[in-house]
């Protein structure tokens, strides 16, 4: 079982030059700012098309530039955690992390529980009712990752998921990767702390996207 | 802390005052004109409660089709681009600068009964809209349009697709990330696209009287009462006016977070 992606991707001055054959497990993605870190994840989630290449995800074509089969972002097996949080407003912090489960049609309230169990692991319990707008920085990125917690798929995509959380409380988020509840989770990180949890490891690096190392 | 303002410049000064005294004038001239101690008897009578009455249904009639057509039409707008995209823009901003009596002319010709598609309407379905109360609604909804959708789809467009995509990955389709995501972050914007059209609507006089007609009870909206009134009794023809125009500040005033920022 692996996830693949081979190919390449043209976004105005940045070209991606993709070769990954990830194993089930913890991949952390590293590279300087604007290497295209952010657009390998949107490739994979299905924002971006590729130019030349294919995705697949266990044997399963996902996306392809030749012809077949294409899914769309809400069909594919895959989440993403956004850098920008992208929490809505108009839900409080517990009704936004049981937005997926919602969408699958789970009852409200079978919904709500599992999403507090989910604010707890990521130490927001206390705010469960609070709107977006009226959390902090840091605050607003625990709630983004319980809310991608809380959406099992095959793949899960995080986009520097611990940024904005200061430095007493990232170990105990870190510690939640392993948890996970996804064949495959894929970070951005710049934290060199966050690489000793991975099991593989992939660089960005002017266009060329690579694994390096496997644990 | 005081900042202190910048001193007007002669020149801009007087033209100034006299750009606000033409807007102000008229205003003061028609309060001072208000028949005060019989206006309720005046805008109770018949023909007035007629027209209220009128006009209540063709201009919410109007809103309710400004956002059933018009929510769609700002949708498909703010999210695609291309030169049929701008040609559209420009169709449907044009009734906020045609003269009205032009679009009730044009309305005609398209939905009368010998109108290029008031002819099948009336033979295959037996709809007549020419100088019936559902002709008044859509002449008003043809002027009130424009601004719910430019006001629907300047929000759409400010709001992006960065939610949408996130609705998209926790696995929403189109339908329920429009119904779950999008309306939600839009809502303000709706209610003042619906205000704005709403007040619009309830204004309409030219498309309405070429298209409608003024038949009591069924077009004659209050604007067009309004306007018969002059001729044969002023003051409630005054009265009139001073109800439309405490609506109009009514529904400025509702939107005042809005526009009327300092």
């Amino acid at each position: 079982m692996t996830l693949d992606l081979t190919g390449r991707v043209a976004r105005g001055d940045l070209t991606l030059d993709i070769d990954l054959h990830l194993s089930a497990g913890l991949t952390a993605i590293t590279g300087a700012n604007g290497s295209g870190k952010t657009t390998l994840l949107r490739v994979i989630a299905g924002f971006e098309r590729l130019d030349a290449g294919e995705l697949t995800i266990d044997g399963e074509v996902i996306d392809t530039s030749g012809a077949g089969p294409i899914s769309a972002a809400h069909e594919r097996p895959v989440t993403m955690m956004f850098q920008d949080h992208r929490l809505f407003d108009h839900l409080s912090a517990v009704d936004n992390v049981a937005f997926a489960a919602r969408r699958r049609r789970t009852p409200r309230a079978e919904a709500r529980q599992t999403a507090m169990s989910h604010l707890e692991a990521v130490g927001m319990a206390s705010l469960a009712d609070a709107r977006p707008r009226a959390l902090s920085l840091g605050q607003r990125q625990r709630v983004a990752l319980a809310r991608t917690l809380a959406a099992p798929t095959r793949v899960a995509l995080l986009d520097e998921p611990f940024a904005a959380i200061d430095e007493s409380g990232r170990a105990a988020v870190r510690a939640l990767l392993p948890a996970v509840d996804a064949t495959y989770v894929l970070w951005v990180t710049h934290d060199p702390a966050d690489a000793t949890v991975a099991t593989q490891h992939v660089s960005v690096d002017r266009g060329v996207v690579r694994q390096t190392l496997t644990r | 802390m005081t900042t202190v303002q910048q001193r007007t410049p002669r020149p801009l000064l007087v033209p100034a005052v006299i750009g606000a005294l033409i807007l102000i004038a008229p205003l003061v001239g028609l309060l001072q004109r208000a028949p005060w101690s019989t206006l309720i008897e005046r805008l109770t009578t018949d023909a007035v409660l007629d027209a209220m009455r009128v006009s209540l249904i063709v201009s919410i009639g109007a809103a309710g089709a400004c956002l059933v057509f018009g929510l769609p039409l700002a949708w498909v707008m703010a999210r695609s681009s291309g030169r049929g995209i701008a040609a559209l823009r420009i169709l449907v901003l044009l009734p906020m600068v045609l003269p009205p009596v032009v679009g009730g002319t044009a309305l005609l010709f398209a939905l009368g009964r010998r109108g290029l598609f008031g002819e099948y309407l009336d033979r295959w379905f037996g709809i007549t809209l020419p100088f019936t109360t559902a002709g008044a609604v859509v002449a008003a909804t043809f002027v009130a349009l424009p601004f719910f959708v430019t006001t629907v789809e300047s929000a759409l467009r400010d709001a992006g697709t960065d939610l949408e995509e996130a609705a998209a990955t926790l696995g929403a389709g189109p339908w329920a990330t429009f119904v779950h995501v999008t309306l939600p972050a839009t809502r303000s914007a709706i209610g003042a696209g619906l205000a704005l059209s709403w007040a619009r609507a309830l204004g309409e006089f030219g498309a309405t009287i070429t298209f409608a007609g003024s038949l009591g009870g069924r077009t004659r909206t209050l604007p067009v009462e309004t306007f018969l009134a002059l001729e044969t009794d002023p003051e409630s023809a005054v009265a009139i006016s001073v109800l439309l125009l405490a609506i109009s500040i009514a529904v400025l005033v509702l939107l005042r977070g809005r526009w009327l920022q300092r």
